[in-house]
């Protein structure tokens, strides 16, 4: 089970976004994760799946209805992370 | 858990029935039903069509004592789930008519969606409205204001007391459903299919495109508010008493291949799904991934929903054959929602077949010329090439008719206009738009362009104007309706259209709007603000061209003229691309009174 902190999971989720070309550079807590990043639905969908086997949890894709920035997602994950404890 | 079997005693009756109720009986009678599979894989769900209409019939009495009016409108958020296939028939043994809506949301979408799902829930003006828990809380949102019969997840309703009595039914006449074509806001358009209607197009698909047999399963990730997800993967098994393999829409693109492991393991023959999926499949599996499948009992994969280009499926048919998937269990189709689904099917065991045409000829006359690509080589001469999505299925007449509405010979490409017992009765109390769409003697105008050849259809142009990305319509003034609403954009500042993307293989939305602004920053940040409108909405990147005014071209009578428009961009995209890079100084000294683009 993953003991991350919320600031190491942002860590780690700025490595997941690496991946997506407009995301090289500028990562910070606040970058959001649609404007910023153009994020489409199928880069979204490969970050979900990132997420869900690093971490091991489910990701209900209603959840993204409120999230917009990497914070946002990082602290959805940590909640997440506590329910499955 | 166990899934419901392949096969049964109970003698394939291929969709004649008067009404689905009748058809739901039937199937009662079998031990064939519905399958649902998580995002591990595994089975969660599972009812034989017995229980199905048992569950269904004591539900319908449930929503009988909600007083509405034989006909009314029950909205039901289509999500995957075994509740939203006990709704549908039960509002069809209740006599009331259901109306999936869309279950799929954008990142930071949460605002959008609610004012999507209101909107359709005003414009079909349903009485009662269901979502599952996951979706509940937007519904809630959604209905706050409005005074329903019944709004809740599928445990409020069946907390409702059931009425005693005969359940009132359906007649051939009654409306089975209402299908919303797009997820547009502003502009929905609830098509009306009556329950004979979609039994002729049953009974024709599976008769003579699919050619159904005892032991054919079904297996699908496709939406429940998408035509072929609720026709060909609800409806058709039905009402052609086969099992059938559900996996959410989320779960499959999130992993392609659980689709995949669901049609190995149980040995489903018929599936479907727009060119794009493929392709997400066979990007997201390692080849050796195949040599744990077996795709060998899969003989239909049908191929729809958007233009289809070969290379995807070839891409696909090479990585799964070590699984014994078989190219020729690609079927190219071609079906819209108002048509039921389905139009026209390629022929089985047909490969996929190209047809090579001039391309010059096309585009000025309108003429499919057949050209050799080898015989085009090395001239000025270019090939086109058109997907052959085969012949009509046989209760369809079809016409291809030119801009005045006279037909067109064979090999001539103009719209195609289709007559027969599968076609809508119209959209949901939109008079104006169904008199666009259907003649007094039965025609439908598919605005779709394409032309006959040898009997087979090829298609050249989608549905005017519609933009299709990733399989699913967006109509162009729904884009437009997200610029206009930036300050300093007016009415008729802006045009929406699909073009082809830099590699060809995708399609990609433009949003061309006219801008008065020259404060360079101010003109990004608007570029930017569009742009994640559209994404917030819709889930899709768009491209933002800014333009000077009067750029884009009106029709006589004022109309925004959106194909030239879209011809216009290309023009200036490819006038940019080819022009060459001057040095700084060789600049005109004007060059504020240049126009100034902005491409994001």
């Amino acid at each position: 089970m993953s003991t991350e902190t919320q600031d190491e999971i942002i860590e780690t989720l700025y490595g997941f976004l690496e991946r997506f070309p407009k995301a090289t550079g500028n990562l910070g807590p606040d970058t959001k994760l649609a404007d910023d990043l153009s994020l489409d639905s199928v880069n979204l969908m490969e970050l979900l799946v990132e997420i869900e086997d690093h971490y091991d949890i489910g990701l209900p894709l209603n959840m993204m209805a409120d999230i917009t920035t990497i914070r946002e997602l990082a602290a959805k994950i940590t909640q997440l992370i506590e329910d499955r404890a | 858990m166990q899934a419901t079997g392949s096969s049964h005693d109970l003698a394939l009756r291929k969709a004649d029935f008067s009404t689905l109720c009748e058809a739901l009986d039937y199937a009662a009678l079998g031990t064939t039903g519905v399958n649902f599979y998580n995002a591990k894989g595994e089975i969660y769900a599972s009812s034989t069509y017995t229980e199905l209409r048992n569950e269904a019939m004591e539900l319908a009495r449930r929503l009988m004592g909600l007083g509405i009016e034989r006909g009314g409108r029950v909205a039901l958020v289509a999500e995957t789930s075994p509740h939203f296939v006990r709704f549908f028939w039960a509002c069809q043994y209740a006599g009331l008519v259901p109306v999936p809506l869309p279950a799929t949301i954008q990142i930071g979408g949460h605002a959008a969606y609610v004012t999507q799902l209101a909107q359709l829930i005003r414009n079909c003006g349903a009485s009662a409205a269901m979502a599952t828990a996951e979706w509940a809380d937007f519904l809630a949102e959604a209905v706050a204001d409005m005074d329903l019969a019944c709004a809740g997840t599928p445990e409020t309703f069946d907390a409702l007391a059931p009425v005693a009595g005969d359940l009132p039914g359906v007649t051939p006449e009654s409306t089975a459903y209402i299908q919303y074509t797009s997820g547009s806001t502003r502009f929905p358009r609830g098509v009306v299919i009556d329950q004979k209607t979609v039994l002729a197009n049953i009974r024709d698909m599976s008769a003579n495109g699919l050619k159904l047999h005892e032991g054919d399963r079904f297996s699908s990730w496709l939406p429940f508010y998408h035509d072929m997800g609720l026709v060909a993967f609800i409806i058709m098994p039905m009402a052609t008493q086969r099992s059938v393999d559900f996996l959410g829409t989320h779960d499959f693109a999130m992993r392609p291949r659980k689709w995949l492991e669901m049609m190995s393991a149980n040995r489903a023959t018929i599936t479907s799904a727009p060119p794009f999926a493929y392709e997400l499949a066979v990007m997201r599996i390692r080849p050796r991934d195949a040599e744990g499948l077996d795709l060998s009992a899969l003989r239909v994969a049908c191929v729809g929903a958007e233009m289809i280009t070969p290379e995807p499926l070839e891409r696909f048919a090479e990585v799964l054959a070590p699984a014994g998937f078989r190219k020729t269990a690609f079927l190219p189709c071609y079906g819209m929602a108002e048509c039921s689904l389905g139009i026209s099917f390629l022929g089985l065991d047909e490969e996929v077949r190209i047809d090579h045409i001039d391309s010059e000829d096309m585009q000025h006359d309108g003429i499919a010329r057949p050209l050799d690509p080898a015989e085009a080589e090395g001239t000025e001469r270019r090939v086109a090439r058109y997907v052959d999505c085969g012949a009509l299925l046989p209760t369809f007449d079809i016409e291809i008719r030119d801009e005045n509405g006279r037909p067109l010979p064979e090999r001539h490409a103009g719209v195609i206009h289709l007559r027969g017992p599968s076609v809508m009765s119209g959209y949901f109390q939109d008079p104006e738009m169904t008199r666009e769409a259907l003649s007094a003697d039965g025609w439908l105008n598919t605005g779709d362009i394409g032309y006959l050849a040898g009997g087979r259809l090829f298609l050249t142009g989608r549905k005017k104007d519609m933009i299709i990305i990733h399989g699913r319509n967006i109509w162009p003034q729904d884009l437009e309706h997200l610029a206009k609403s930036q300050p300093g954009v007016s009415y008729n500042d802006v045009a929406a259209f699909s073009v082809p993307s830099g590699d060809g293989r995708h399609e990609e939305a433009v949003i061309v709007v006219q801008c008065r602004e020259r404060d360079e920053i101010k003109r990004a940040r608007l570029v930017k603000t569009i742009i994640g409108m559209v994404r917030s909405e819709f889930g899709i990147d768009c491209r933002v061209e800014l333009v000077p005014t009067r750029t884009l071209p009106r029709t006589s009578s004022g109309k925004l003229a959106r194909a030239r428009a879209r011809l216009d961009h290309m023009a200036r995209q490819q006038a940019a691309a080819s022009v060459p890079v001057q040095p700084a100084t060789a600049q005109p000294e004007t060059v504020d009174e240049a126009p100034i683009r902005y491409i994001a």
